[in-house]
């Protein structure tokens, strides 16, 4: 039957990075041709020039970075306006019923996933930068002294960059666990907000409280937490990243769309 | 070429599909007809990938649909009409999927034109009517040129301007040799569209084959005799019913006989020495085959759960 055997198939790995390239312009493809996508990060820089503004105002130390606002706004609303585009890149698609049309063009459930989360990166570490600026300029012309160290600047700003994207990540899977947006929105508050006060009135939970994601973004951002320095706390959000999307192409993989 | 087997998806205690084995071939219109509920559309969305069969497989082109690298190039689907984010034009949305399977941009508005939304696709797909959702979702299946189109319930909803419309699209569809395998539950439909057809009812096959045969299989062929003369027509009666035909007299006139071929009844009236006016055989349609086929099914259905209920 050597005559009708089928074309030798191009090896896995080729064609599953092809498939991931094209499954990314897709994503790429949604995500700007949806008005939403522009207002959230029109929300995201404006919440963070009134947050970092404020921080500014309030702010009276002679030592204090120019990039310090930009950090409270991140930490303060700027990352959860971020992650709602995230969010919505999942749950929108399920609330409309355009899932279908997604698991369609790109039936492997891990690829599809990877797609969004390399995408929703991207994306969000650029607004995240670009929130930075807008903080850092709002830091500069509010701040009445303040101390530019080069280095701790752009550190500043880089890291308000990549907190976004990988709190961004953490929220897609966390999206395609749920589906739905009420849902994920209790489920993220829970774990960011709710879960560290209820473990914070157990005695010696402390270690735990600071391990979670509130804790490690504080870590991240604020060059320490009192418990572990910045580089442990990119590790560590990262780590909670990768594990929401392990869990997700878990579920994703066992569950009917 | 669509290729199932044994096919299988449980709810629980619930069997949605069961056991379905049948192969779609290409250059056909293959319908897909049962009741609602019957089990189509969750065959169809394990044919794509969207719902694990709990037992069986489901081959597109001989690889099931997920192993698929570029799964629009082999296989079309509209599945639901409101398959596209609302806020997003047409255009975006087709073109969102053609860079999802590594198809060239300029298919969008190819596909656009041939489904005659050319005009509207700056518009966002949620200010669409059901009637252009629908055509918009042939253009999506259209998209990557496939071999294989597969439709679930494509004429629902739609005008009879629609409806001609999708008829004819999918018969040159057909006629350049692709796949199409197209759901309904309404059998009017079918008869006019398919060549083939796969019957189930309850998850489970009950006919697949040409349309005329699926229709003979349905129903006993019956012969209507009509003659002027009352006695003689109760005296054929009787002649056929010795040979064994089951024989109705649904007027003085009127004969109407199963269970024997119609050149039978012509001899017979012919050796009795009876005057007739009318022979002939009466086309069963494919509406009481599909009623008989799917009654079957039922009754089947709850004699099986009476004898369950009784163990």
């Amino acid at each position: 039957m050597a005559a009708t055997a089928p074309a030798p198939a191009r090896p896995a790995g080729r064609s599953r990075t092809a498939g991931l390239r094209g499954a990314v312009a897709a994503e790429w493809t949604k995500l700007v041709s949806l008005r939403s996508t522009w207002y959230l990060l029109l929300g995201a820089a404006v919440l963070t020039g009134v947050i970092a503004s404020a921080a500014g105002v309030l702010t009276h130390d002679p030592g204090a970075s120019p990039a310090g606002p930009a950090v409270v706004a991140e930490l303060n609303g700027t990352g959860l306006v971020v992650a709602a585009l995230a969010m919505l890149a999942v749950t929108g698609e399920y609330a409309t019923g355009s899932a279908t049309t997604a698991f369609l063009c790109v039936p492997d459930r891990v690829r599809l996933l990877a797609a969004k989360s390399l995408t929703l990166g991207a994306v969000t570490f650029a607004a995240g930068l670009l929130c930075g600026v807008v903080g850092l300029v709002c830091g500069l012309v509010t701040l009445e002294e303040s101390t530019f160290d080069t280095a701790t600047v752009c550190g500043q700003v880089l890291g308000v960059g990549v907190h976004a994207a990988l709190l961004s990540v953490l929220t897609v899977g966390l999206a395609a666990v749920v589906r739905r947006s009420a849902g994920t929105v209790t489920a993220l508050f829970g774990l960011l907000f709710l879960l560290p006060m209820a473990l914070d009135v157990l005695p010696g939970a402390e270690t735990a409280v600071d391990l979670l994601p509130a804790g490690a973004s504080e870590a991240l951002l604020l060059d320490g937490n009192g418990s572990y320095g910045w580089q442990a706390g990119l590790a560590l959000m990262a780590l909670w990243a990768l594990a929401s999307l392990t869990v997700a192409a878990r579920v994703l993989r066992r569950r009917d769309v | 070429m669509l290729t199932l087997r044994g096919l299988t998806k449980k709810y629980g205690a619930k069997t949605a599909v069961d056991d379905l084995s049948l192969e779609v071939v290409p250059g056909r219109i293959t319908g897909f007809l049962g009741p609602n509920g019957a089990g189509k559309s969750t065959t169809m969305r394990m044919i794509m990938g969207l719902d694990r069969p709990t037992r069986g497989t489901a081959l597109v082109g001989g690889k099931p649909y997920a192993e698929l690298t570029h799964p629009l190039r082999v296989v079309g689907a509209l599945l639901d009409a409101r398959a596209a984010h609302p806020r997003r034009t047409a255009h975006a949305h087709l073109l969102a999927m053609a860079r999802s399977n590594g198809i060239p941009a300029r298919r969008v508005p190819e596909v656009l034109d041939a489904v005659g939304l050319g005009e509207v696709a700056g518009s966002r797909a949620g200010s669409f009517s059901l009637g252009m959702a629908q055509r918009l979702g042939i253009a999506a299946a259209l998209l990557g040129d496939p071999e294989v189109l597969l439709l679930d319930e494509p004429v629902n909803g739609l005008d009879p301007d629609g409806v001609l419309w999708v008829r004819s699209f999918l018969r040159s569809l057909a006629a350049e040799g692709r796949t199409v395998f197209l759901s309904s539950h309404l059998m009017s439909e079918m008869e006019l569209t398919a060549d083939r057809l796969v019957v189930i009812g309850r998850g489970r096959l009950l006919a697949d084959g040409p349309v005329a045969d699926v229709v003979a299989a349905g129903t006993r062929r019956t012969v209507r005799v009509r003659g002027p003369e009352h006695g003689g027509i109760a005296l054929l009666a009787d002649r056929l019913t010795a040979q064994g035909a089951e024989v109705t007299r649904p007027a003085p006139d009127e004969l109407s006989v199963s269970g024997v071929p119609l050149e039978r009844v012509g001899d017979l009236a012919h050796e009795a020495r009876v005057h007739l006016y009318e022979l002939r055989a009466v086309q069963a349609s494919l509406e009481e085959a599909y009623m008989r086929l799917t009654s079957q099914s039922v009754e089947y259905a709850q004699r099986r759960t009476d004898e369950t209920a009784g163990v």
